[in-house]
């Protein structure tokens, strides 16, 4: 067990010496987490009886208003259905379909389901918004963003869901060729509060924890947690941890099919396994609850509702762990809390999944992507058109009101993280079984980097 | 035969002209103050001197004065509209000359003028004189071979008007029919052809055919008579029409698809007080891929529509006005909508004299003709006859796609929802003309969701148009046959057949017989079918196919009314060895050396060309000429068969039963014959290592069993067998070997399912014959298992999983596993009426509907199950009543003891709201059993056992509720989600079943995804087949699936989510 010694590494841990030859307490600061409301589904809500369309529409009221428009600009235009009496450049406001040939349709047979995106030549995007749908012409348009590095950008890029302004000619009754796109405007800056001591929020996704395999290397992340493992540079670390997050995938995937069918009829034998897993991690969060708070977010891998934002875990799943301490605190997925006073917001991981399905942003790192949901002022535009999520009615729970200071998705390739602006800090975190990889965070300095444990 | 009575063309006055041109004026003016101008043709550049060439779209005449003009309308390759006025066209018919008459011109003038004379004081002619002058001609009556060359003289009789032909034809049918004192003829030759048909035959001018013209004048404006933008004079000698080997593109067309929506408070629209509120058009141009424009007149204000112009109309007379004036101001060549010609022009009409407009109904190219509507009838395909209503339109053609799809394709349902799913892979949103009214009256977004509706019903048959090539095989029938394009839509298959015979008559001096038929009884024996062997075959049958049969044996044997002898063959000097005798009936025919037939050299016409036309097509690349080559085989081919009709129709033109059954009596030799042959040859007797069978004929097809050989073998043999067999026939008749079907399940006549080979490395398909899978009356389940089963039977060759398979439905749909979707019937809701006191024709549908059991068909007086579930909604909610004409969905549900079935059908809606309890033992022994019987017959030993054991045995409790009638005597009480055993209220589990909650919940978790992972699919798919995010779906198309899956889902997914969140509530 050691920590990876990059050049970024290096940097911090030297930064962390220093630190530690001040101080040395095996000491942890009891921060309190206060969820926010937005992610939890009131009883009332569950009636299902809202469409999908209210989200878009939630969505475009909030975002709308977010955008820089001069008052006498002429080329700005209202709704998109004033478009046609138009000539020249325009602007106009609008959520983005992207109609896509490959991707799989309910009516459609054939569907090659091995593809792993369903991104293709043929794919059109139309800006939408209450009046209509006006088609896009994009080749190479620019993306103005707030660094003021501008990105060219073409159909690949976009997903449905994202809310823009266009600038743009009218090219055909009814396709505006764009030219630029701008962003809604990003909220301020918030704050950052120092505490008295240092102190580390530790993030870890992705334990896809298999009892049917070899499960040391949970020990040893719990070894490390708990400070056993670990004698040099940093080793007073664990024990500045106030906060473990776990961001979804506990449990690994049962089966590989999706055939619910089968599912139900085997549940027997599934849940077997389940039970094992959900055992095995249960011991292993009782081992930490004495060492260190803990929270808990649902994942694509958990029993319970699929639908965002899922609905956190229960008790029953953690017997164990309750015996010991009743402080394990379960989060929606996506979450909104207050560590402190430090504001924070997360998801699974399945908002940048879907992203990377529906368009082409391989070559990017997924704190790329992660970067840009803040930039559309949203953080999971594909739903609910790809991204399985629940009807609501009066609010777009997904639009970003205020920038956290700390945002993060799990369950991700790649570690990867960035500072977008003054105290803010994203980042990307990897599955821990794939790369036995943890994250931490000093909650005084929004400095960030991964621990690996093999 | 009452085609030339009808040929009366329109009057033309010459006062007219005036009037029209200020009508013209007048409404151009309109157009281009409405903004359209932009969208109207561009302006022709002629070059007088030059000649100048059209494509023909339609071709009429009309008199003006004692003058007949045939009157041409068409497009220019520049996509300018012409009408071309031809001069000096005279009509005529021909007559056998009396053998008296004396041939010298005095004789004949003299001839002429008693004629004359006589018809003159006949009343039809009131005086006047109709016979213009007599030629003298040396013809043959095409029917009979009475010796070489046994021309005669005929008279080849001019008159004045078109109609004197048919009134001339009509005077010799009676007695007084002397003049020169000469017995003149009762038959008469050719008196039966429209004027314009005759002016084409004359001048090989062929339906949608290129014309150049020489010598011609071009009207000024003052002088038009039509809105074409040019306006042609020529006399008929300077017409040429251009063959199709040099000039076969089509003309930039203009085609406008329209779709209108009315606006009913109760019921089904009535043209009497229920408004028009929009009128949604879509123009484009043949050829561009882009349309041209798309608009939508709405009254009342509407929000705009990116890509769509939007007027909006307080008063319904602007809005219709406006559009009449779009419409004659585009100009379209062609109009095309779905269920046009039936409801959407007639209601504009009926609309417009209802709101006592004046001058309204120009939609024709005449600005003084108004369109009326006629009573008229068409034959379909999957229908019948049907009542139809025939609407003048002058210069452009109507293309109703739903009487398209009705004559050409057999489908359960004709919705435009069915339709555009079957064909382009579309659902397309429905929203019931219930909610229609509601929208219209509430504000303009809500009118706007309308306006994209009918935008969008306006589009479907455009796209439908170009995927079903329907513009192209049109065009090619009409140059192929040679009619004028709209005979295809208004008249039947005989003068198609008709034009190709009078061609190729004239070009050879024969001369067509205009007879009379009287219907006789006289029937002749049809195809040879040779029984099925039923059973389930499990070694490869080959099918020996007779390619075009019919027009094959006409060509071999030489068959035509003119090689037919009706005497003995010596007696006009011919020698046995000269004529064919057919079998059975014993007809004689001339040998192709002696004379070649009519009917032999149209169809080698058709079929070379459809060869040419095939082998370009195997080269071409442009995907516009592969449809045009495309079109142009289909239509070659189906010419080529309604030869055969042409000769067998009784009340036809030139019906000859000789010739038709001597047809079929080859064909039943011949395949008789293929069957003794294989039989023969391929005999253990003949050194064959199996003794081959054949199982089953028809028509046209043989299917033998050679014996147990592989794929590859008994391809090898079939291909052997037909290249032998095809040498013993005639040219051109060839027997040929296509495919192998291995296994193949035979189940009867017509009846049959396999698996089909072409190449012995893979297999191509299932290929069905007569499956329930298709028949729209079944519910989905049943198509669904039909075909599961046939995989398991026919793919993986895995009878126990066949029947495993069947078991497991049969067990799902007694515990309720089955989705509602597939167990929904349809049936199309007739005038009530009819449904009503229908008892005479169900009497006749009993047999077919055996399949719904006894329960319906021993009291077929009483009520059907879609009559009663029509009712049902009508006293449910009046507004939202289905009409005449609706498709009725239905399910049958669990009823009182003893009770019809029709009583216990229900509105699906309704059952799935209600959570009324299915009668799965209807669906096991009413709808499933009998075609799954079937199937099974001749695998398995004994079918029955599919019905019987213990997968029938555990049944779905449905919970009571507590709104029906029982529910009033149950009292509630709170069970264990697990157990049910009864427990406290607000607790979830009982204390037995607390240790296993965590089993429980996630039991519960995974019940709750797969619902979550449905709804969001149905959902989603309905948002992005509306075209919009942000609005709400409204559609409630129940043609499609998703439709009931939606709706149950979102309950289904409430209840689990209750029972989780009890769960959780109590764990806490």
């Amino acid at each position: 067990m050691e920590v990876e010694t990059n050049t970024d590494m290096s940097f911090i841990l030297q930064k962390l010496k220093i630190n530690s030859e001040k101080k040395f307490k095996h000491q942890r600061i009891g921060l309190e987490i206060k969820q926010s409301i937005k992610f939890y589904l009131s009883p009332k809500n569950k009636q299902i009886k809202t469409q999908y369309s209210h989200i878009y529409y939630m969505r475009y009221l909030n975002l709308a208003k977010r955008f820089q428009i001069n008052s006498e600009d002429s080329q700005f235009i209202e709704l998109i259905q004033k478009i046609q009496n138009q000539q020249g450049t325009i602007k106009a406001i609008g959520t983005v379909f992207k109609e896509m040939k490959l991707k799989p349709y309910y009516f459609c047979q054939n569907q090659n389901k091995s593809l792993q995106d369903y991104v293709s030549n043929e794919d059109v995007c139309y800006l939408e918004d209450r009046s209509g749908r006006v088609k896009l012409q994009i080749n190479n348009a620019l993306l103005c963003l707030p660094n003021k590095k501008d990105k060219i950008i073409n159909v690949s890029d976009l997903v449905t869901g994202i809310t823009l302004m266009i600038e743009g000619q009218i090219v055909a009754n009814n396709i505006v060729k764009v030219e630029k796109f701008y962003l809604p405007i990003l909220p301020e800056t918030p704050m950052l509060k120092q505490l008295n001591s240092t102190s580390y929020l530790c993030l870890i996704s992705g334990l896809n924890y298999n009892a049917l395999e070899s499960t040391t290397k949970y020990r040893h992340m719990i070894d490390y947690l708990q400070g056993n493992l670990y004698s040099g540079e940093g080793s007073e670390i664990p024990y500045q941890i106030s906060q473990v997050i776990f961001l979804g995938n506990l449990y690994c995937k049962l089966e590989e099919t999706t055939d619910q069918q089968i599912l139900q009829q085997d549940f027997k034998g599934l849940y077997n396994k389940l039970q094992l897993n959900i055992k095995g991690v249960d011991e292993l969060i009782s081992q930490l609850i004495s060492v260190t708070p803990v929270a808990i977010m649902p994942g694509v891998n958990e029993p319970v509702s699929q639908m965002l934002p899922q609905t956190p875990l229960h008790k029953s799943h953690f017997p164990e762990t309750f015996d010991k301490s009743n402080q394990l605190v379960f989060l929606t997925n996506p979450t909104e809390f207050t560590l402190g006073d430090i504001k924070i917001l997360g998801t699974s991981g399945q908002n940048i999944q879907d992203i990377k399905k529906y368009s082409l942003v391989k070559n990017q790192e997924d704190v790329d992507i992660l970067e840009m949901t803040l930039y559309y002022g949203h953080i999971a535009p594909t739903a609910p058109d790809t991204l399985i999520s629940f009807p609501q009615q009066d609010q777009d729970p997904f639009v970003l009101q205020e920038l956290p200071n700390i945002y993060f998705a799990g369950n991700m390739q790649k570690f990867g993280t960035k500072m977008v602006t003054d105290n803010v800090r994203i980042v990307s975190v990897p599955a821990f079984s794939e790369t036995g990889t943890i994250c931490l965070i000093n909650l005084n300095t929004l400095e960030c980097f991964p621990v690996h444990i093999q | 035969m009452a085609e030339q009575d009808d040929d009366v063309g329109a009057i033309f006055d010459q006062q007219n002209i005036k009037r029209i041109y200020e009508e013209q004026q007048r409404m151009e003016a309109k157009f281009k103050e409405s903004g359209w101008q932009l969208f109207s043709r561009s302006p022709p550049k002629i070059n007088s001197s030059k000649p100048l060439q059209f494509m023909q779209l339609e071709c009429d005449y009309y008199t003006q004065g004692q003058q007949s003009v045939i009157r041409m309308f068409g497009v220019t390759a520049e996509g300018n509209s012409i009408l071309c006025h031809v001069f000096n066209f005279l009509s005529f018919f021909y007559m056998q000359a009396p053998v008296e008459l004396l041939l010298e011109p005095q004789h004949i003038q003299q001839f002429q003028k008693e004629f004359n004379v006589l018809l003159a004081k006949q009343k039809n002619f009131g005086g006047k004189e109709p016979i213009l002058k007599i030629e003298v001609c040396q013809k043959e009556s095409i029917r009979y071979y009475k010796g070489d060359n046994k021309k005669i003289n005929y008279l080849k009789i001019y008159v004045v008007q078109p109609v004197y032909v048919a009134q001339i034809r009509n005077f010799l049918k009676s007695d007084n029919r002397m003049v020169c004192d000469m017995e003149l003829p009762q038959l008469t030759f050719e008196s039966n052809i429209p004027y314009a048909l005759r002016f084409m035959i004359e001048y090989d001018i062929v339906g949608m055919g290129w014309i150049e013209l020489k010598d011609y004048v071009i009207r000024d404006d003052q002088n038009k008579i039509s809105s074409c933008q040019i306006e042609i004079n020529v006399d008929c000698l300077h017409v040429k029409s251009i063959p199709l080997d040099e000039k076969s593109d089509i003309a930039p067309l203009r085609i406008l698809s329209f779709d209108i929506e009315c606006a009913a408070e109760k019921g089904f629209p009535n043209e009497e007080h229920d408004p028009i509120i929009q009128i949604a058009c879509i123009v484009k141009v043949h050829n561009r891929s882009e349309e041209l424009i798309r608009v939508v007149f709405t009254l009342g204000d509407c929000e705009k529509i990116p890509g769509a112009w939007v007027k909006s109309f307080q008063k319904e007379e602007d809005l219709l006005n406006e559009f009449q004036v779009f419409f004659s101001g585009l100009d379209p060549d062609i109009i095309i909508g779905y269920n046009i010609q039936n409801f959407d022009i007639p209601y504009i009409l009926n609309r417009a004299h209802n709101l006592r407009l004046k001058n309204y109904g120009i939609f024709g190219r005449i600005p003084t003709t108004q369109s009326v509507i006629k009573n008229g009838k068409f034959l379909s395909k999957a229908m019948g006859m049907r009542e139809t209503k025939d609407i003048n339109i002058e210069g452009r053609i109507q293309l109703d796609m739903m009487i398209h799809m009705m004559k050409e394709h057999k489908l359960s349902s004709f919705s435009l929802n069915n339709v555009s799913f079957q064909f382009l892979k579309q659902q397309k949103e429905d929203v019931h003309y219930s909610i229609i009214y509601t929208l219209q009256n509430k504000s303009p977004e809500t009118r706007k969701r309308i306006a994209v509706y009918c935008l969008k019903d306006a589009e479907l048959p455009i796209l439908l148009m170009d995927k079903l090539c329907c513009l192209y095989n049109y065009t090619e029938m009409a140059r192929v046959t040679g009619v004028p394009i709209n005979y295809l839509f208004m008249r039947g298959q005989q003068i198609k057949v008709a034009s190709q015979l009078l061609r190729k008559a004239k070009h050879y001096d024969f001369i067509i017989p205009t007879e009379h038929f009287k219907s006789t009884d006289q029937e002749y024996q049809g195809a040879f079918v040779l029984d099925p062997v039923k059973n389930f075959y499990k070694v490869p049958i080959a099918t020996l196919d007779f390619a075009s049969l019919y027009p094959s044996i006409m060509m071999a044997h030489n068959m035509c009314y003119s090689t037919l002898l009706n005497t003995s063959p010596n007696k006009v000097g011919l020698e046995e060895e000269q004529v064919t005798i057919s079998p059975e009936t014993n007809a004689i025919f001339v040998k192709p050396n002696i004379r070649k037939g009519m009917l032999p050299l149209i169809l080698e016409d058709l079929i070379n060309a459809r060869k040419k036309a095939k082998n370009q097509l195997a080269q071409e690349t442009d995907p516009f000429k592969k449809a045009v080559l495309d079109g142009r085989q289909l239509a070659l081919k189906i010419s080529a068969n309604s030869v055969y009709g042409f000769t067998g129709a009784q009340v036809g033109q030139l019906p000859c039963l000789e010739i038709s059954a001597s047809i079929t009596s080859f064909g039943r030799q011949m395949i008789q014959f293929t069957r003794d042959t294989v039989l023969e040859h391929y005999s253990k007797k003949n050194g064959a290592q199996f003794d081959a069978e054949v199982i089953y004929g028809d028509t046209d097809s043989v299917m033998v069993k050679f014996g147990d050989y592989s794929v590859e073998q008994a391809m090898a043999l079939g291909r052997e067998a037909a290249a032998l067999i095809s040498k013993k026939f005639i040219q051109p008749i060839k027997l040929e070997f296509e495919k192998v079907y291995f296994p193949y399940l035979l189940m009867n006549r017509k009846r049959y399912a396999g698996q089909l080979w072409t190449k012995p490395d893979k297999p191509d398909k299932i290929d069905t014959k007569g499956i329930e899978s298709v028949r729209r009356d079944n519910c989905f389940l049943i198509r669904k298992m039909v075909t599961e089963i046939l995989y398991f039977l026919l793919i993986k060759q895995d009878e126990k999983s066949a029947v495993q398979y069947t078991k497991e439905q049969i067990r799902n749909l007694y515990l309720n596993k089955v989705d509602i979707s597939e167990l929904v019937i349809t049936k199309s809701l007739n005038s009530k009426k009819e449904d009503k006191d229908g008892g005479k024709d169900k009497d006749k549908k009993k047999n077919q509907n055996e399949d719904d059991g006894n329960k319906l068909t021993k009291n077929y007086k009483q009520k059907q199950a879609h009559v009663v579930v029509a009712e049902k909604m009508q006293n449910r909610d009046a507004s939202n009543a289905p009409s005449a004409g609706d498709r009725i969905a239905y399910i049958i549900i669990q009823g009182a003891k003893g009770s019809k079935t029709y009583e216990n059908a229900e509105d699906p809606v309704e059952v799935l709201e209600k959570d009324f309890p299915i009668d799965f033992d209807y669906y096991v022994n009413n709808q499933i059993k009998k075609p799954i019987m079937r199937l099974f017959e001749f695998v398995i030993p004994n079918p029955e056992s599919i019905f019987v054991g213990d997968h029938t045995m555990s049944r779905y409790i449905p919970k009571v509720n507590i709104n029906s009638a029982l529910g009033k005597f149950v009292q509630k009480r709170t069970a264990c989600l697990n157990c049910k055993k009864v427990i406290k209220e607000n607790e979830a589990l009982c204390n037995f079943c607390h240790d296993k909650t965590l089993e429980i919940m996630t039991k519960s978790s995974i019940k709750l995804q797969e619902l979550q992972i449905n709804y969001h699919k149905y959902w989603t798919t309905c948002q992005s087949c509306q075209g919009s995010l942000l609005g709400d779906i409204l559609c409630s198309n129940r043609d499609c699936e998703i439709y009931y899956k939606r709706i149950k889902v979102q309950r289904d997914l409430k209840e689990q989510w209750d029972e989780i969140d009890k769960l959780y509530a109590q764990q806490q």
